[in-house]
């Protein structure tokens, strides 16, 4: 059984102030998925340049038994950065040492640009 | 002027299984929380609705951001960037193409994609950016957070 969620949560404030004015703007975004079913996976480790293909195809869930993924969502940091990549060739989102999270059907890669870097990367799909 | 703020993902999955009296959970968890002092910074939002053809969000005129005392500014180097899009059902996903440094070719581009509202969030490379809606079989509403550092 499943049970989840993947939350984001900005905000950020825009201030102006002059001799005796002031001004102010103010955006938020919020948004928060709660997933009861699917499958979910994590995958973590070292990469380089070289575009190193994820195994989260074949993963054992909580029981031990091997599952198959189809990815609908991800979440992924990597240290100091690195780069996702569908089986195109494409490049995806982008971790500069922070979470990203993206929405792509497709098996995803992982590359950087230069050098190394660790990566953490959760799958969730069905 | 300054623009400070923060993003935070929260990410958690607990996965479990239970036979007869014997149990398991496996729980994966990815949390941050990147707050943004740069008193340099520009945020600026870009919304609306969008058609099927492919979407020029035209950022690259630098005249579309005002701050918050009503002047324009630039975003010299976008560093974070998030995108919504809602088309209605969970197959109408659309993909935001982020084009480093406003060139349409040859240059570095950040692919999002999102559907129903759920947002897609990314780092950038700290570049001026050209955000450009792909082609989608149906029409709906976007939402495209940029944050400068300056």
């Amino acid at each position: 059984m499943i049970h989840g969620s993947i939350s984001v949560d900005i905000s950020f404030t825009d201030s102006t102030a002059g001799e005796v004015t002031a001004a102010l703007k103010r955006l938020n975004l919020r948004e928060g998925s709660e997933y009861t079913t699917g499958k979910v996976a994590i995958e973590s480790g070292t990469v380089g340049t070289t575009v190193q293909f994820l195994a989260y195809g074949d993963y054992r869930d909580s029981g031990g038994n091997l599952q198959n993924l189809s990815p609908l969502r991800f979440a992924f940091r990597a240290t100091p950065g690195a780069r996702i990549v569908n089986d195109f060739g494409h490049e995806l989102s982008e971790s500069r040492d922070n979470i990203c999270v993206d929405n792509w059907r497709d098996q995803v890669a992982i590359k950087t640009t230069a050098g190394t870097a660790i990566y953490t990367l959760i799958v969730y799909g069905t | 002027m300054s623009a400070t703020g923060v993003v935070a993902v929260d990410v958690s999955f607990s996965d479990s299984t239970s036979v007869d009296e014997a149990s398991s959970v496996k729980t994966v968890t990815l949390r941050n929380a990147y707050e943004y002092t740069a008193t340099t910074g520009r945020v600026a939002v870009l919304s609306g609705t969008a058609g099927t053809a492919v979407t020029s969000l035209g950022l690259q005129q630098n005249t579309q951001y005002r701050d918050a005392s009503g002047s324009t500014v630039t975003l010299n180097a976008v560093s974070r960037i998030v995108y919504t899009w809602d088309g209605g059902g969970e197959t109408a996903v659309r993909t935001l193409n982020v084009y480093e440094d406003q060139i349409l070719s040859g240059q570095e581009v950040t692919r999002l994609r999102s559907y129903q509202g759920l947002p897609a969030v990314s780092n950038g490379n700290s570049f001026l950016v050209l955000p450009v809606l792909a082609a989608c079989p149906v029409t709906g509403s976007y939402q495209i957070i940029l944050y400068s550092s300056q």
